[in-house]
């Protein structure tokens, strides 16, 4: 099984970034296939809006560290997207990777009924942390970028930590990486 | 009067930048005293969360493109900027700049009655562009940012364009035009 886990946490040891190696844990990959992406590491550049993606490539035109994170992702049977909440949203970091999972739709994603280039079978996995305590605050915002992914025939679910400051969640939170292993198990079976 | 436009759709004559050129025009500001910055042209990088602008130094201590925008930014007294949303929130290059500006909070920010670094005094203006007809679609994030920067300490607005595609709102939503106008005039009480 191959996993691609894209960690959009600037912070290398950060509480999203443990709670996906507990996800990549319990998935029960050979570490030969895991491949990890330390979003903050890396040259990247956001969407452009060219749409050649729509015109004139089947892949994202711009030559750039994140190239090759799309095309592993693309390539995954379990992807798992990391990050925390700054400032009320997803950071920077992860927003960038999501507007180039852009080129992943077809020309006609507006009117197809099967919008994505990718083949489905596909599991997606997104782990969001904040210090919020209040799970709910940006469950909204989530949900959406979770049915995107659905759009794009991932069977994709979320998981939400909230409450978290700090460093080291697996003393802070221990049920929370239970119930991070406990959602990629349960994703991986259904 | 400084104004500063911190531009964050990738596009080069896009519906977005339009209405910032609109908003800067309505300020009466003099031409020398406009900066505008287009973020996708520049190399910048995302907050990095090391808390050094927390602890010893009063700005960010990444250098790179954005150092100038910040400095740009920390010295004008009408700040506009702009967004198109891209798959469920801001453009990730406007959502770097944002995450940046969590250096323009002091060390007790938490705490203290004023949080921000650049006083009381300031204006701001978020133009947030999008093709889903409804405003209250977004509506929510877009009054989460207005409130983050207001409690930095701005006089912050901000202005949902609906509806929009790939045209010339110039020549097929003017209204879009005078609206923007308004807001502008409204912040100043020209």
């Amino acid at each position: 099984m191959k996993v691609a886990v894209i960690l959009g946490s600037p912070r290398v040891t950060s509480n999203s970034t443990q709670l996906a190696e507990a996800a990549v844990k319990a998935s029960g990959a050979d570490s030969s296939e895991v491949s990890k992406f330390h979003l903050n590491s890396l040259n990247i550049k956001g969407c452009h809006g060219c749409f050649s993606c729509k015109t004139k490539t089947e892949v994202c035109v711009i030559k750039d560290d994140l190239a090759k994170v799309l095309t592993t992702a693309a390539q995954a049977d379990l992807v798992v997207l990391t990050a925390p909440i700054y400032i009320g949203e997803i950071t920077a970091q992860q927003k960038i990777f999501i507007d180039r999972t852009f080129s992943w739709f077809k020309p006609d994603f507006k009117s197809n009924s099967v919008p994505g280039r990718l083949s489905p079978g596909r599991k997606l996995l997104f782990i969001v942390t904040q210090g919020n305590p209040d799970s709910s605050a940006y469950k909204k915002n989530v949900d959406a970028y979770v049915g995107y992914f659905r759009a794009q025939n991932f069977t994709a679910e979320s998981f939400i930590v909230a409450g978290l400051g700090g460093d080291d969640v697996t003393v802070t939170k221990p049920e929370a990486v239970l119930e991070a292993e406990k959602a990629v198990t349960s994703l991986l079976k259904s | 009067m400084k104004v500063t436009a911190v531009l964050g759709s990738p596009r080069d004559n896009s519906n977005s930048t339009r209405l910032a050129a609109e908003a800067v025009m309505a300020s009466g500001a003099r031409k020398e005293e406009v900066a505008k910055f287009f973020l996708d042209k520049l190399t910048i990088k995302g907050c990095r969360a090391c808390a050094s602008c927390k602890t010893g130094s009063e700005v960010c201590v990444i250098n790179d493109d954005l150092s100038e925008v910040l400095n740009s930014v920390s010295k004008a007294d009408f700040v506009i900027l702009t967004a198109p949303i891209y798959i469920g929130d801001i453009s990730s290059q406007q959502k770097t700049f944002i995450d940046r500006s969590f250096s323009l909070l002091k060390p007790d920010f938490r705490t203290n009655p004023q949080p921000g670094r650049l006083g009381q005094d300031r204006k701001l203006l978020f133009i947030i562009t999008q093709r889903r007809p409804q405003k209250s679609f977004y509506g929510q994030i877009i009054a989460s940012y207005v409130e983050y920067f207001r409690n930095m300490g701005f006089n912050a607005a901000s202005f949902i364009a609906t509806d929009l595609g790939e045209e010339d709102i110039v020549t097929t939503r003017p209204e879009l035009l005078r609206e923007v106008a308004e807001i502008v005039s409204g912040l100043f009480n020209l």
